[in-house]
């Protein structure tokens, strides 16, 4: 088992101090009356096609949203335009009391990303990435190796963190960067799919990051197809549908609506994927 | 080394702070790019044998081998127009070749876009950043191009014609990258990214064809070199020529050039144009770089899915002449695997489509032979036997398909075969040969036919006939003796770890041995007409007896 309490303790309170004075200047320009972290209003994305359909939503302060949706849905286009990665968009988004299209900088210096696919640079060790990661937020270079080493430590990594990455399974490689989203403290997180490809000691224990990190008032946007995740650990899910909003409100809110039972019946009848049990018997059918 | 430029680049910094980039950030982007180039492979030189990344320093040597060998044009001093625009060309080419075959990957990454831009970095130091690295490399290669001159210069001209060598390689440097970083972000603005990446992989494949091309071509030429540097007058077409600008700067210099307008606009264009296009990029492309790149990577999936169903086209000639071939079942699914990866995977395509481009080349190799001392071309040409070079090289093209074909960066999938029931994996050679016989072998052929009976008339008729089987023979007798290999079923990198050497001499023996039988039948009456049937028959014997190979016999390296 991972040390779940000094790895929480870790990231919330070993984090604070090695802010530049860059980023604390940054963070004062952030308006101090904030009640939304996150404001979209009229989202839109268009491609060839319609990739999101006016969206409105709001995220509260110290928050978790849990966001999900099929595959295709729209989720990952979302978070890349809430971190300032699409700047080409339609309608308003607000992150932190700033608009998205003018100040993506600022945003991003108090955000935490963790994408979709585990891009990192492959041929570096863990701690030279890391220190690189550090170095790009502005942080101190020696407190950043030291915290990054307690992380690494923390996340079972401790012995792997002068080998190169292109030797890492999925699942170390998404511990990596899970920790470079944390590693400048974010007051605000954006996960997506952040459990892919982790043993489930990994998910527990990140599962209980999150919790602890919503108890110190950090706001978090998690994408996941993992539903029991999702509903355990949001205060309120979003379902996302061929680009529009279908649902928003906690678990109990919708539960009582559709009548479902669990999330993953709800997610099942609001995105019409219900006919799971059919398709299994046209499947067995077709290779009879 | 690494240590140095950084500390260069410190002494920049005040230019970079002044066009608002974050040089802390920009240092530190550069930093690790270094240090991941670093470790991994230069993208010409290839990998070395034992499959380890070949040194960046290593392949230094190798240019400045290259370089040193060019820059005895220099002692031909009768014109500085001419030798040093010859000097200029070799590097300016080399130089957007070397940033098409190993940058292409770095200008169109888009791990900086997942990896870096999420942080709080602006696009535009991100952009600054890649620039910087890239014309950092870009510089020591060019330097190692340049040595040789450098010092030829210094000895042979003085120290003032020298010191402009050395500015004019900042200028070539800056105009090579920034006209290629101009060509990329000009397509790019009116293409999607699977058209800009098959540009550049068709890019990638002239510029070997032309690298390779120019060393079997350059010494021939060589002789007519002479009279060619008698030119000491600027000429009009000279100020449309980049390299002519800063050969005339040498030739302005040593007063063998009249000072007059087009000279001098030649010099002004020659300092000028880097610097413009470097403006002219930083204003107007970088936003919309980056921006596009970012669209790029999120639209790549649906065009992937696209291009898939046009492969399957039941109505495309592929698939009515492979009904030709009375293809078994598994040789269909090897002959389908093998013709939708010649035509999507660019890995595949840089490795093979060179082979094609040779054609071109040895077909100017073969004028140029005959040329050289006779007048009457066509009459010269009529009378040898050199349309056999030709016919024979397409056999050596087969045999490279075949062999690449074996190589897949996806070899893993290779399970397919081991999995399923199969009881003659020789069919799946045998599939994946027709499958090149038919998309690679049979369109060069054409045209070798083609040239072959304008330039030697219809009496080759038959000749073309039995060439056409003694290519086929060529790649089965190759693969019966000693590549038994299932197609895609090998990592890339083994390619490089056998034995080249002892594989090259073996094809080239089978292609001197049936190239020389077909020699000796011409020279028989009737002894082609007799060479087809019986070379026919030998074709289908081999071709058998790959059809019927078992598991054991299968090459699996």
């Amino acid at each position: 088992m991972y040390p779940i309490r000094e790895s929480v303790t870790a990231i919330k309170n070993k984090t604070d101090f090695c802010h530049s004075k860059k980023t604390d200047y940054l963070t004062a320009l952030i308006p101090l009356k904030m009640t939304a972290a996150i404001e979209v209003q009229q989202l839109s994305k268009r491609y060839q096609e319609k990739i999101l359909h006016e969206l409105n939503f709001s995220v509260s302060e110290g928050e978790i949203i849990g966001y999900i949706g099929p595959n295709g849905a729209g989720k990952s286009t979302t978070i890349k335009i809430l971190t300032g990665l699409i700047p080409d968009f339609e309608g308003d988004a607000i992150v932190a009391g700033m608009d998205v299209r003018q100040h993506a900088i600022e945003i991003k210096r108090i955000i935490g990303y963790i994408p979709e696919n585990a891009a990192l640079y492959d041929v570096l060790t863990p701690l030279e990435f890391l220190e690189f990661v550090g170095h790009l937020y502005g942080l101190e270079k020696d407190k950043t190796i030291l915290k990054a080493n307690e992380l690494l430590k923390l996340f079972g990594l401790e012995t792997s963190r002068n080998d190169r990455m292109n030797t890492f399974s999925k699942g170390m490689r998404q511990k990596v960067l899970l920790i470079s989203g944390l590693l400048h403290n974010p007051k605000i997180l954006f996960l997506d799919e952040p459990l892919s490809g982790l043993d489930a000691n990994a998910v527990i224990l990140v599962k209980e990051v999150l919790q602890q990190l919503k108890l110190a008032g950090k706001t978090i946007f998690y994408s996941s197809h993992i539903m029991d995740v999702v509903e355990k650990i949001s205060d309120r899910i979003m379902i996302i549908n061929q680009g529009k909003l279908i649902a928003n409100g906690t678990f109990a809110e919708l539960n009582e609506q559709a009548q479902s039972g669990s999330l993953e019946q709800l997610f099942t009848n609001l995105t019409g994927t219900g006919e799971h049990k059919e398709k299994a018997m046209q499947l067995i059918d077709i290779i009879k | 080394m690494q240590k140095f430029i950084l500390l260069l680049l410190d002494q920049l910094s005040f230019l970079y702070k002044k066009s608002d980039i974050d040089y802390e950030q920009l240092r530190s982007i550069v930093k690790i790019k270094f240090e991941i180039n670093s470790r991994k492979a230069s993208g010409m030189l290839g990998q070395s044998a034992s499959g380890k990344p070949t040194s960046f320093t290593f392949a230094l040597v190798i240019y400045a081998v290259f370089g040193l060998v060019t820059a005895f044009v220099l002692f031909l001093q009768n014109s500085a127009l001419i030798s040093y625009g010859i000097l200029y060309s070799y590097i300016l080419v080399f130089t957007i070749m070397v940033l098409i075959t190993d940058f292409s990957s770095v200008l169109l990454d888009t791990s900086d876009n997942t990896i870096v831009l999420p942080k709080p970095v602006s696009s535009k130091t991100v952009f600054a950043a890649r620039n910087t690295f890239i014309i950092v490399y870009i510089a020591q290669i060019v330097l190692a191009l340049s040595a040789g001159g450098i010092i030829i210069t210094f000895i042979l001209f003085g120290g003032l014609a020298g010191l402009l060598f050395l500015t004019s390689l900042i200028l070539i440097t800056l105009l090579a990258t920034n006209l290629t970083f101009a060509l990329y972000l000009g397509v790019m603005s009116f293409t999607s990214e699977e058209t800009m990446k098959n540009a550049i992989n068709y890019m990638q494949i002239a510029m070997t064809v032309l690298f390779m091309g120019s060393y079997q071509l350059l010494p021939r030429l060589i002789d007519n070199l002479e009279n060619f540097t008698q030119q000491l007058n600027f000429e009009t077409w000279m100020i449309f020529i980049p390299p002519f600008w800063y050969a005339t700067m040498q030739g302005l210099l040593q007063h063998q050039i009249e000072i007059a307008v087009l000279p001098l606009l030649s010099v002004v264009l020659g300092i000028v144009m880097p610097f413009g296009l470097m403006v002219g990029i930083q204003k107007f492309f970088i936003p919309f770089f980056n921006n596009k790149l970012q669209d790029l990577a999120i639209q790549n999936k649906e065009e992937k899915s696209k291009k898939t169903q046009t492969v399957h086209s039941a109505f495309s000639p592929s698939f009515v002449l492979k009904k030709l071939f009375q293809l078994k079942p598994l040789e269909q699914a090897a002959y389908v695997l093998t013709v939708q990866s010649l035509k999507a995977d660019r890995k595949l395509k840089l490795r093979i489509y060179p082979a094609l481009g040779y054609i071109v080349v040895f077909i100017i190799i073969i004028f140029v032979s005959v040329n050289k001392n006779n007048e009457n071309l066509f009459v010269d040409l009529h009378a040898t036997h050199h349309y056999l070079w030709l016919i024979y090289f397409c056999g050596f093209l087969l045999n490279t398909a075949q062999f690449e074909t074996s190589y897949s960066e996806n070899f893993k999938a290779r399970w397919i075969y081991e999995s399923s029931v199969i009881q003659h994996p020789g069919q799946l050679i045998s599939g994946s040969l027709k499958a090149n016989q038919m998309y690679f072998m049979v369109p060069a052929y054409v045209l070798v036919s083609i040239g072959v009976l304008f330039f030697w008339g219809p009496s080759t008729a038959d000749d073309l006939v039995l060439g056409f089987f003694n290519c086929s023979l060529i790649t089965l007798i190759n693969v019966w003796l000693n590549q038994r290999l299932l197609p895609f079923s090998l990592p890339e990198d083994a390619r490089m770890s056998g034995n080249n050497f002892a594989r090259g001499l073996l094809i080239m023996v089978i292609i001197a041995a049936l190239c020389g039988l077909h020699y000796l039948a011409i020279l028989v009456p009737y002894g082609v007409s007799v060479a087809i049937v019986i070379f026919f028959a030998s074709y289908w014997f081999v071709l058998n007896k790959i059809q019927h190979l078992g598991w054991k016999q299968i090459t699996t390296q």
